[in-house]
């Protein structure tokens, strides 16, 4: 099974959208939509059609930070996996992410093949499973392929 | 002529009339507290954090 779809990641430090980037492109025809706020997360999201099928969201961010942006896309009703990536990892941090509604969440000093697991289990438990590949988007993309 | 209440004067032994905690108890509150904090300061590793979410899954779809 392969990751399809469209990819949402926000984070302020560009080298990491790209090396989550690198990591999803590897795992399937992903698309990757990039942010560097949790305010550009949420205009990003709402701009986007069909919206994001998985989100990643740092926690440390300039203006509102990744649980707030995670807890106001599930006030609005978003169901889609949004998993937390962070250096943060205290039991209260990663208690408030759940409390919030994160599906799931990876420290960044992971191992790539940890974290390539896991974006496979969170996209398998939701993934429909004749989910057809995305259409890429006429922008140039951000992030060079593998 | 000594004008405060006997219970205040000089040389009397002084009684509490107030006790809401005992000091034992206090410090066992204290303790519980700063263990807490220690607790939820603790930094987990990725398989801890993986066990946790686990975890809550288990007991919301037992919930649902």
């Amino acid at each position: 099974m392969q990751l399809t779809g469209h990819v949402l990641i926000a984070d302020d430090e560009p080298h990491v959208r790209r090396y989550i980037s690198l990591i999803l492109r590897a795992l399937g025809p992903v698309v990757v939509h990039q942010a560097a706020s949790g305010e550009a997360a949420l205009t990003l999201f709402h701009s986007l059609s069909p919206p994001p099928q998985l989100v990643i969201l740092d926690i440390n961010m300039p203006g509102i930070d990744g649980i707030e942006t995670l807890r106001r896309l599930r006030a609005e009703g978003v169901e889609c996996p949004i998993v937390m990536l962070t250096s943060l990892a205290t039991r209260q941090v990663v208690e408030g992410a759940i409390a919030a509604g994160a599906t799931g969440y990876l420290r960044k000093d992971t191992p790539r093949a940890e974290i390539s697991a896991l974006l496979m289990d969170v996209w398998k438990a939701v993934a429909p499973a004749d989910a057809p590949p995305p259409v890429e988007s006429s922008e140039p993309s951000l992030v060079p392929p593998l | 002529m000594n004008t405060l209440p006997k219970l205040y004067s000089y040389g009397t032994k002084s009684t509490t009339s107030q006790v809401r905690f005992s000091l034992a108890d206090l410090l066992v509150e204290l303790e519980h507290e700063q263990a807490a904090c220690a607790f939820s300061m603790k930094t987990l590793s990725q398989s801890e954090i993986t066990k946790l979410f686990e975890t809550i899954r288990y007991i919301r779809g037992k919930k649902t």
